[in-house]
């Protein structure tokens, strides 16, 4: 994908102080590239150590391939710079373990993240992945509030976990999968019961 | 719980555990009970990991034959009760009443409370507010327990009903580093020993609220409270000239009400004539602020405030 079609993650270019500053290109496992201010970066501790050892100038970042980051899709990705890019310049948040820790979701966290279950945890995967602090506190905590109030059952829905029974059924059929004489020997056992024999001796 | 790195999350059970244990300490206490009900896996999960809930507050009462614990997390109340009847125990908890025929109360609560702790591991709370002052075979055990776990409760704001004796006991198990406000009630009684204001807890706490005490301790032990109600057994002229100089000097102090038996009369002559509106108003060290004296029937009042929240004049 060419850089002028890109999806560029937008910026505010009032707030871009006069002196030129480096934006590097990034690239999903799904070839979405994203154009990400130097400042912006650093909240991601993952993303800032690996520009650091790369080194590039700008016309690296210009003539280079995009660094690729293959495990996450351009939908989550897209999310993640653009909280990077209004976050840019803050301080990041340091666990002193303080009691109690207060997490609160700003304006613009909260329209960001009014997305889907899938597509919330998969942003909490990715601020995981590339240790960006405060984007995975508020992500975790916008996540947490949704138990708020609810029964096991509304739970299991809204965290799209599988009942125990399910689980057990997807492990049986995981096993069956990995083994297909398994469920022929299974199916025989059955027909012989049926049968009447105790056949197998 | 994902172990892949490149796993792309389905469902809460699919997110790495350390995001996890986050989700789960910002849940709260009642819907981490709730959780844990969902699904073998997260219950494990739950259990092992322990995430460190927020709780506002834990209320622990015990009484004669009955038992009263309360706990605030995100919002959400969980309370038990336990009540010894001739016959029987009724017990109360989320809305719903049952009779037991188990009237050990106390061991009830001990295990209640014991479930409360087992399920963290920083023993974190905003408030804690315990009263055993009628029944102190809960504290015997409760602090056995606290000993055996080698467990330090952390407190910012801890609320006893109870006697010097057993605040003694009992504020060790507090992290002293974490104590800010000390509420200190129960039955009348005098205290005269330094025990208590010798407790790092005492040091370090910034907020101070004590009913039915009489203190016959040096009033130089209350004069680093930023807030502080308390009441003294005598105040001399000493005293007031000395609080006054330490909280005219302090940046942080903000207002005492100190209650008294005696007044030496040297004490009520000891600042000369009001100065205005029958107090007494002097600048701090801090030139922008006052500290307002002023005294009521059994009763005076330090209190610290800007210098354009009074009349300057007063003062120059």
């Amino acid at each position: 994908m060419s850089v002028e079609n890109a999806p560029v993650v937008d910026v505010d270019e009032a707030a871009i102080p006069v002196e030129k500053k480096m934006y590097y290109r990034f690239e999903s496992n799904d070839k979405k590239e994203f154009r990400v201010s130097e400042l912006a970066i650093q909240q991601s501790e993952t993303l800032n150590r690996l520009v650091e050892a790369m080194g590039y100038t700008s016309e690296d970042v210009e003539n280079k391939p995009a660094i690729a980051i293959e495990n996450i899709d351009g939908k989550t990705l897209k999310l993640v710079f653009q909280w990077c890019e209004h976050h840019k310049g803050e301080a990041i948040p340091v666990d002193d373990g303080s009691v109690p820790k207060i997490v609160e979701i700003p304006e613009f966290d909260a329209k960001l993240m009014d997305i889907d279950n899938g597509l919330l945890f998969k942003l909490i995967w990715a601020a995981d992945y590339l240790n960006i602090v405060q984007l995975l506190n508020v992500s975790c905590k916008k996540v947490a509030n949704m138990a708020q109030g609810k029964t096991p059952a509304q739970l299991r829905r809204v965290y799209l976990l599988p009942s125990d029974e399910e689980d057990e059924a997807a492990k049986r059929a995981a096993q069956e999968a990995q083994d297909p004489r398994a469920r022929e020997v299974e199916e025989e056992f059955e027909e012989r019961k049926r049968q009447g024999g105790n056949s197998f001796f | 719980m994902s172990s892949s790195a490149t796993t792309s999350p389905v469902s809460l059970l699919d997110i790495p555990e350390l995001p996890l244990k986050l989700i789960c300490s910002y849940v709260g206490f009642k819907s981490l009970q709730s959780l844990r009900l969902v699904s073998k896996p997260l219950c494990h999960f739950i259990d092992t990991q322990k995430p460190s809930v927020e709780i506002d507050d834990f209320t622990i009462r015990i009484n004669h034959d009955s038992m009263q614990l309360k706990l605030t997390s995100c919002g959400l109340n969980s309370h038990l009760l336990a009540h010894v009847l001739e016959k029987e125990m009724l017990v109360c908890s989320g809305g719903r009443i049952r009779g037991s025929e188990n009237k050990d109360y106390l061991n009830y609560a001990f295990n209640a409370v014991k479930f409360v702790l087992n399920t963290q591991t920083t023993h974190t709370f905003k408030r804690l507010e315990y009263s055993d002052e009628f029944n102190p075979e809960f504290s015997k055990m409760f602090e056995k327990f606290l000993t055996d776990q080698n467990i330090i409760l952390r407190v910012c704001e801890f609320s006893f009903e109870g006697n010097e004796h057993q605040a003694l006991r009992f504020l060790p198990f507090l992290d002293s580093n974490i104590l800010k406000r000390f509420n200190f009630c129960g039955g009348s009684e005098s205290i005269s020993s330094d025990d208590l204001t010798k407790l790092e807890h005492w040091k370090k706490a910034k907020h101070l609220s004590i009913n039915n005490k009489v203190f016959c301790v040096s009033i130089q032990n209350f004069s680093h409270f930023e807030t502080a109600g308390f009441c003294m057994h005598t105040i001399t002229a000493q005293d007031l000239i000395y609080l006054r100089e330490k909280y005219s000097q302090s940046p942080d102090f903000s207002s005492a009400i100190i209650s008294y038996r005696i007044l030496e009369p040297a004490a009520a002559q000891v600042f000369g004539e009001p100065s205005w509106k029958d107090k007494w108003v002097f600048r701090c060290y801090d030139p922008n602020f006052a500290l307002i004296i002023d005294f009521a029937y059994q009763h005076i009042r330090f209190h610290r405030t800007h210098i354009s929240s009074t009349t300057l004049s007063v003062i120059e």
